[in-house]
């Protein structure tokens, strides 16, 4: 049991003295874990709306599908886009795989089911009376939409902060598609797996303490705006 | 309706089921400019469908609508529609903010923003509830929900204005208030058409009133 309290110590150590190599990887990881959260937010939030308000033939299979994606494992996600981005792969001439765009990518796979699905909760949620009420005020019907939207923000900033919180812990696509590069593409969950593997327990630590702010953070705030 | 006035809006053959089920039958409807016609009927005669499809908001399953002599369109293209026929709601939802906010929303949506607040304060005036301005929507009661939802519409110069159930389930002083407005709007030449299943609150106000039972207009008379 020593190993683990002199590790903490250690971890700890790491942290308050501002270890070049812990503040490196947590920069990294919020680059890209902010990266991935806005491009699937862009898909996400139209996408949940409109799934959510509208009608048409496939849209159980479509709800299917991206139920799916919520539970496919980051691995998986991550072997993918390698095949996509490699340079066998039909996007290997753009040069993104072991690159933190590389990594975007795979997270925006990872992060739009969440994001979409979330807002497709909160928008079924609405009374359908909101809607008529900004269409009969003379709403054409997109800013009715962007009423219905401001209607439902904390349940979609909460979808944001929850996918935000997903993908900054993610390991398998950012080993994947990042290739584990110390100062470029090495995140706080690669660098806690390469760490804890040569033994370096406390650096590992440190790594695990950064991200559990991070995360912990996240569910302060998305908690916060839940009870707004 | 008389013999030289043309219709403001007109519905022809309009028909609108739900789960199977015939909600809405109406073979020929005409709303007279500048006139009061109630929609009356017993809970589920198909009064809040016909306003919802009156107001553009419901495209029926078949039939067609004009106004002015220009058929109407549903949808993204009913937008102008839409601009010149309101509705009040039933129950009205109101959005998420201050009353005031409420009342400048079909404002904000025209781009009429110059001069909104002492608009929408002097239509809130006009019901009585100036005092709410300030207040959250979610802290009303239902009846000031109404009057707000009214106050609301009364920004917009809308010719025609749907009041669906205007009085009900709202208390003595907030009723009152709210015929009060209904006759001080026909007095200004607004077309309106109020669904209401006790009509005889608007006697005074010599209405035509169709009846609608099991989605069909019944009867259709003047109420002399």
């Amino acid at each position: 049991m020593d190993f683990l309290f002199e590790g903490f110590l250690e971890g700890l150590n790491m942290v308050f003295q501002g270890n070049p190599a812990v503040y490196n990887a947590a920069w990294i990881t919020l680059r890209v874990s902010f990266g991935a959260t806005l491009i699937a937010s862009l898909i996400g939030l139209p996408l949940g709306y409109f799934l959510a308000s509208t009608s048409f033939p496939g849209k159980g299979f479509c709800t299917i599908v991206l139920q799916t994606l919520l539970g496919f494992p980051t691995v998986v996600i991550g072997l993918l886009v390698y095949g996509f981005l490699s340079r066998r792969g039909p996007f290997g001439f753009a040069d993104l795989l072991f690159t933190p765009s590389g990594i975007v990518i795979g997270l925006v796979v990872l992060a739009f089911p969440i994001v979409t699905m979330f807002t497709m909760t909160a928008v079924s949620g609405i009374d359908p009376r909101a809607r008529e009420m900004a269409l009969t005020l003379g709403a054409s019907p997109r800013r009715a939409a962007w009423t219905l939207f401001l209607e439902v923000r904390f349940g979609l900033i909460s979808a944001l902060l929850a996918s935000f919180g997903r993908v900054a812990s993610e390991v398998g696509i950012a080993i994947m598609l990042g290739g584990n590069i110390e100062g470029y593409t090495r995140t706080l969950t690669t660098a806690i797996a390469l760490e804890s593997m040569k033994g370096e327990f406390g650096f590992g630590i440190a790594l695990g303490l950064v991200l559990l702010v991070l995360v912990f953070f996240t569910a302060l705030l998305s908690r916060y705006v839940q009870k707004l | 309706m008389s013999k030289n006035s043309k219709p403001l809006i007109r519905l022809e053959g309009i028909q609108q089921a739900f789960q199977n089920r015939v909600i809405l039958d109406v073979n020929q409807l005409e709303i007279e400019q500048g006139k009061l016609t109630l929609l009356s009927g017993a809970n589920g005669a198909g009064k809040t469908s016909l306003m919802r499809v009156m107001a553009g908001l419901t495209k029926p399953d078949q039939g067609r609508m004009w106004y002015r002599d220009e058929a109407v369109s549903f949808g993204k293209q009913g937008l102008e529609f839409r601009r010149k026929v309101s509705m009040l709601q039933q129950e009205p939802y109101l959005f998420s903010g201050s009353v005031l906010k409420q009342v400048c929303y079909g404002m904000i949506a025209r781009s009429l923003t110059q001069g909104m607040e002492d608009k929408a304060l002097k239509s809130l005036e006009s019901l009585g509830c100036m005092g709410l301005a300030m207040r959250h929507t979610r802290q009303l009661s239902g009846g000031e929900k109404k009057r707000v939802a009214l106050a609301n519409l009364l920004t917009l110069d809308s010719e025609v204005l749907l009041l669906d159930e205007p009085t009900a389930q709202v208390d003595q002083e907030s009723s009152e208030k709210i015929l009060e407005l209904i006759q001080i709007q026909l007095d200004s030449g607004k077309t309106l058409v109020i669904s209401t299943h006790q009509p005889e609150w608007a006697k005074p106000l010599k209405p035509r009133i169709c009846l609608l039972e099991y989605g069909r207009i019944a009867s259709d008379t003047l109420w002399n």
